[in-house]
């Protein structure tokens, strides 16, 4: 609504209603919720558009990465600087690319427009949490009420766990590796992933919520590994529930030992397999959104990579190299949140999220440690997919890096979309279906 | 044999050499056939010869050298959304080379033939190197998986009780210690799943095993986790255990449908709410109508005592090479189960709850005058004409927990140390649920009714799990156990080495078979390199 309103103190009457006209016919905006909501706008965009002028198409390097300091996080910058460090053999290089708003399917659109005007923040067991959570759906909180830093981080975040990367993915992370930077020693591992949510649906019927869901699950994920040797055909299956106070679900089938077996997700803080990601890092933040508390830092211009093409091709890096090369980065502006976890206990002092305005997922991340210090940055490579059962695209991560900076120890992966917005049979989600890959 | 064995361990260290840039699974006509495999070489050597034993190994020799080679692969015959038909197999080929190069340890053969086929390489059965071979089929709600084929039940870790379907080798390694896809014998069967839609998304299982049969191999005398052929020092001639042994295998039913087995399990899997709380719990029922794999009952008993008490013993007592074994003296015996398995993670404990029951209904047993049998492990006393039909009831409980360093973790993930270490705790128990002091059986120890041990195992990692400590223990309330520290290195994409050692003690060794081990101790390395 403060949006309007300022356009409107400077329109002249007809004006204002081709603003009305335009808002009906796009209807992107309703009552009070604009969306989408992209990056930049107006003069901000000239200036952006001005700027590419003299950088699109270049290749950015070691050499020249000072000239871009200010738009680099600050982990990335210090990487760029120090490649050797980061196993690489020359300079570390990515290529600047213009921006390029967007594109949101139909029903993240409408399912935002539908839930967010009664989107509400509600103090519950955990602290602030979403009114309604797993019957609503869509971005609840477009637009951020910026006056209080605490209540627009938690929307910020509560942004991100709306965003369903359109209700369901299966890929292929294959190569992943993990890297020594310092002995330029790799590991390898490669996974199949199905993902599903069951409620905050937004493109694939049913919305918001699949039928029967009893067990009021939110989402599953279904991972069958296919590296290393000894880790191959070892299968993962996580259900995470709508009841915020629920710890997942979580059963693995081990090749080597021929069982299923339970375990707990509760040893959040623990590596996945020597990467160094933590199981709550697994897609930048995988569990529930009060865990944390919030607060919003404000927004800082940024160039991530959002529209990497075919990421096979154009990353690359060298054995040892905990850092892509190749990346096409290009300027966004970032909401910036700070992210503490409740647990005093926690590896993290705290997190800072950088969150893409137009999709609310993370482009990058930053891990403190406990004394403060920068520790780890987590960044990720985002491209549109078209949805193969509901019309429109989605942003799902083709690429990632996550860099350990005070061990010089980097997580690099690439993934192979197989679909985006396809509805899966919710019995690959099932004990039954870990069963029968068994062997 | 010293030729192979130099040529396969110089292909091992070509294979160690080749380029670490190798793929890290290797994929033909569009994934549709996957392959994988390892090269390893396996070692033990026992730190604690006892004097009676220089005899038969030296000592500061490897007492196992095996050089191990496996092939799997995954071919999708057909995948049509309608059927999907893979076609399994997993190849293994093993040789033990530590007889080649410790002339001693030959003479616990009682032939070189045996030696040869029945220990050192897998040819103890002819299709022995067929580890796994079957036709996976998918169609619906059906799962049909026909060949041969290994078989896991159970739930818990280290000790098995619901898990009857293949026999363990334990020639080589103990459970836990080594993958039950490497000590478990495969079987050729039938073995179908069908996956209801009904409440608790219940799956139906059943295994057919039309007659195909393979017993428990335990060590037995010349493997480096058994004691010395008795008594007395003579080369090449059989003991009295593995007399015993002999005795039994020779009795191993034949391939025929008579001896079939049949296995039945349902699995389940519901959502059930105590103290408002939910509990998702994995559980399973289960019934087995199978051979005994563990011992066949002795029907001339009056033959067996003969040549056990006379004819062996006399023997080796005088230095000489005893007669050969009675032929056909023994049976393996049908015997019937119920079992039933649960696992969930429980909330307040912060770990995963498992446990596993399983009641043995009317398994035979020999049986000896317990007025005049000598007890102590593996006595041979005096087998009765007769056979016993007692009911077992054994349990496992296990809690996994992961333990966190609350205030270091990032220090410690920092130091590249894994900040969560995984802890198992398990109590493991059985019970004769009528008079067992009848029972000739080794398994807990002669004239024992009931047994109970406690497992802990702990595992960590360092510098991202490149280097990952595990220790593994297990205690007998009768006062017998080992501990097993071991360390696996990861180096790079392939190549694996871990190396171990593993302490028993016991008060008694009479106490328990695992207690007669007690001064088996040993050091191992495993170096596998994998593809």
């Amino acid at each position: 609504m403060l949006y309007a309103k300022r356009k409107l103190t400077l329109m002249s009457i007809p004006c204002w209603v081709m603003v009305c006209l335009f808002l009906m016919v796009s209807s992107s905006s309703a009552q009070g919720v604009k969306f989408p909501t992209p990056s930049y706008e107006g003069e901000e965009l000239t200036k952006v558009r001005e700027w590419e002028k003299t950088w699109v198409g270049k290749k950015v390097s070691t050499a020249d990465i000072d000239q871009v300091k200010d738009l680099m996080p600050d982990a990335a910058y210090h990487i760029m600087k120090n490649p050797k460090d980061y196993g690489a053999k020359e300079d570390l290089w990515f290529e600047i690319v213009p921006y390029r708003e967007y594109k949101v399917s139909p029903g993240l659109v409408e399912s935002t427009r539908k839930y967010a005007p009664q989107a509400e923040l509600v103090e519950g067991k955990g602290g602030l949490g979403l009114k309604n959570y797993g019957k609503v759906a869509g971005i609840p909180f477009p637009q951020l009420d910026t006056k209080d830093p605490v209540k627009a981080g938690t929307q910020a975040a509560w942004n991100f766990d709306g965003y369903t990367h359109a209700d369901c993915y299966r890929l292929n992370n294959k190569p992943a590796n993990i890297v020594d930077c310092r002995t330029g020693r790799e590991r390898s591992a490669g996974q199949l992933r199905w993902m599903m949510f069951w409620s905050g649906r937004t493109d694939v019927p049913p919305t918001p919520e699949l039928d029967k869901n009893k067990r009021k699950i939110h989402r599953t994920f279904f991972q069958r590994n296919t590296a290393p040797p000894d880790f191959a055909d070892t299968t993962i299956l996580e259900v995470k529930y709508q009841d915020t106070d629920r710890d997942c679900d979580l059963w693995i089938y081990t090749a080597m030992f021929r069982r299923i077996r339970r375990y707990t997700a509760r040893q959040r803080s623990d590596m996945i397999d020597g990467t160094d990601l933590i199981y709550d890092d697994h897609d930048g933040w995988y569990t529930h959104i009060n865990l944390n508390t919030y607060k919003l830092v404000g927004q800082k211009d940024m160039l991530c990579v959002r529209h990497q093409e075919t990421p096979y091709e154009k990353l690359s890096r060298v054995e040892g190299q905990g850092f892509w090369n190749g990346a096409q980065r290009e300027r966004v502006k970032c909401w910036v949140v700070e992210a503490v976890n409740k647990d005093p206990d926690y590896i993290y002092s705290k997190r800072v999220w950088y969150l893409d305005p137009e999709n609310w997922q993370f482009n990058v991340q930053e891990m403190y440690d406990r004394q403060g210090r920068l520790w780890k940055m987590m960044e990720e490579f985002w491209a549109e997919y078209k949805l193969k059962e509901a019309e429109g695209v989605a942003t799902v991560f083709v690429g990632e890096h996550t860099v350990d900076l005070i061990r010089r120890h980097g997580s690099v992966g690439q993934f192979e979309i197989f679909a985006v917005g396809q509805n899966l049979n919710r019995k690959i989600f099932s004990v039954a279906n870990l069963q029968q890959l068994t062997y | 044999m010293i030729k192979k064995t130099s040529l396969f361990l110089a292909l091992f260290f070509v294979f160690l050499l080749m380029s670490q840039d190798a793929l890290a699974t290797f994929e033909f006509f569009d994934g549709k056939l996957r392959i994988k495999g390892r090269l390893e070489q396996y070692m033990v050597m026992l730190t604690n010869v006892p004097k009676g034993d220089k005899y038969y190994r030296t000592a500061n020799r490897l007492a196992l050298n095996q050089s191990i080679f496996t092939f799997e692969a995954l071919s999708a015959l057909v995948d049509n959304g309608d059927w999907l038909v893979n076609l399994q197999t997993y190849l293994r080929y093993y040789y033990d080379s530590a007889p080649d190069f410790d002339h001693r340890l030959r003479r616990s053969f009682s032939t070189s033939r045996t030696r040869n086929k029945k220990y050192q390489r897998n040819a103890y059965d002819q299709d022995d190197w067929v580890n796994e071979f079957y036709l996976d089929v998918y169609k619906g709600p059906w799962n049909i998986r026909l060949g041969k084929q290994v078989v896991v039940w159970s739930e818990v870790e280290m000790v098995q009780t619901i898990d009857k379907i293949n026999a363990l080798d334990l020639r080589y390694g103990t459970p836990g210690m080594q993958p039950f896809d490497e000590l478990k014998l495969s079987l050729w069967m039938f073995r179908g799943f069908y996956n209801s839609d009904l409440p608790g998304n219940l799956i139906f299982e059943h295994i057919f095993i039309p007659g195909d049969f393979e017993r428990t191999r335990t060590p037995f005398e010349g493997c480096w986790m058994s004691r010395k052929p008795a008594p007395g020092n003579v080369p090449k001639a059989l003991g009295m255990g593995d007399a015993i042994y002999w005795m039994m295998e020779d009795a191993k039913p034949s391939f025929a449908l008579k001896n079939y087995q049949y296995a039945f399990r349902v699995r389940g899997n519901s959502e059930i709410f105590m103290f408002d709380t939910p509990y998702v719990i994995d559980w399973t029922l289960s019934y087995v109508n199978v051979l005994d794999t563990g011992h066949a009952v002795f029907e001339d008993t009056e033959r067996v005592n003969d040549y056990l008490n006379n004819e062996n013993v006399v023997a080796r007592l005088a230095g000489q090479k005893p007669p050969p074994i009675p032929r056909g003296v023994a049976k393996w015996k049908r015997y019937e189960a119920v079992g039933a398995s649960f696992q969930s993670y429980v909330p307040q404990l912060g770990g995963v709850l498992r446990g596993e029951f399983s009641l043995e209904i009317g398994r035979k047993w020999n049986s000896v005058n317990s007025k005049t049998a000598v007890r102590n492990v593996g006595a041979l006393g005096d087998f009765e004409n007769r056979t016993v039909e007692r009911d077992f009831l054994s349990y496992g409980i296990t809690i996994d927990k992961p333990f966190c360093v609350p205030w270091y973790g990032d220090r410690m993930q920092r130091w590249g140390v894994r900040p969560c270490w995984d802890v198992t705790l398990g109590v493991f128990g059985g019970y004769f649920l009528q008079n067992n002091s009848r029972i000739w059986q080794w398994s807990q120890g002669y004239d024992y009714r009931s047994r109970t041990m406690i497992t802990l195992m702990i595992r960590g990692g360092f510098r991202h799990n490149e280097f990952t400590p595990v220790i593994r223990a297990k205690y007998g309330t009768r006062n017998y156990g080992h501990i097993a520290p071991a360390l696996s290195y990861m180096p790079g994409r392939h190549l694996r080495i871990e190396a171990g050692y593993i302490y028993f003690y016991a008060k008694n060794p009479e106490a328990h078979r695992e207690a007669a081990v007690e001064d088996r101790d040993g050091a191992y390395l495993r170096i596998r390199w994998e593809y």
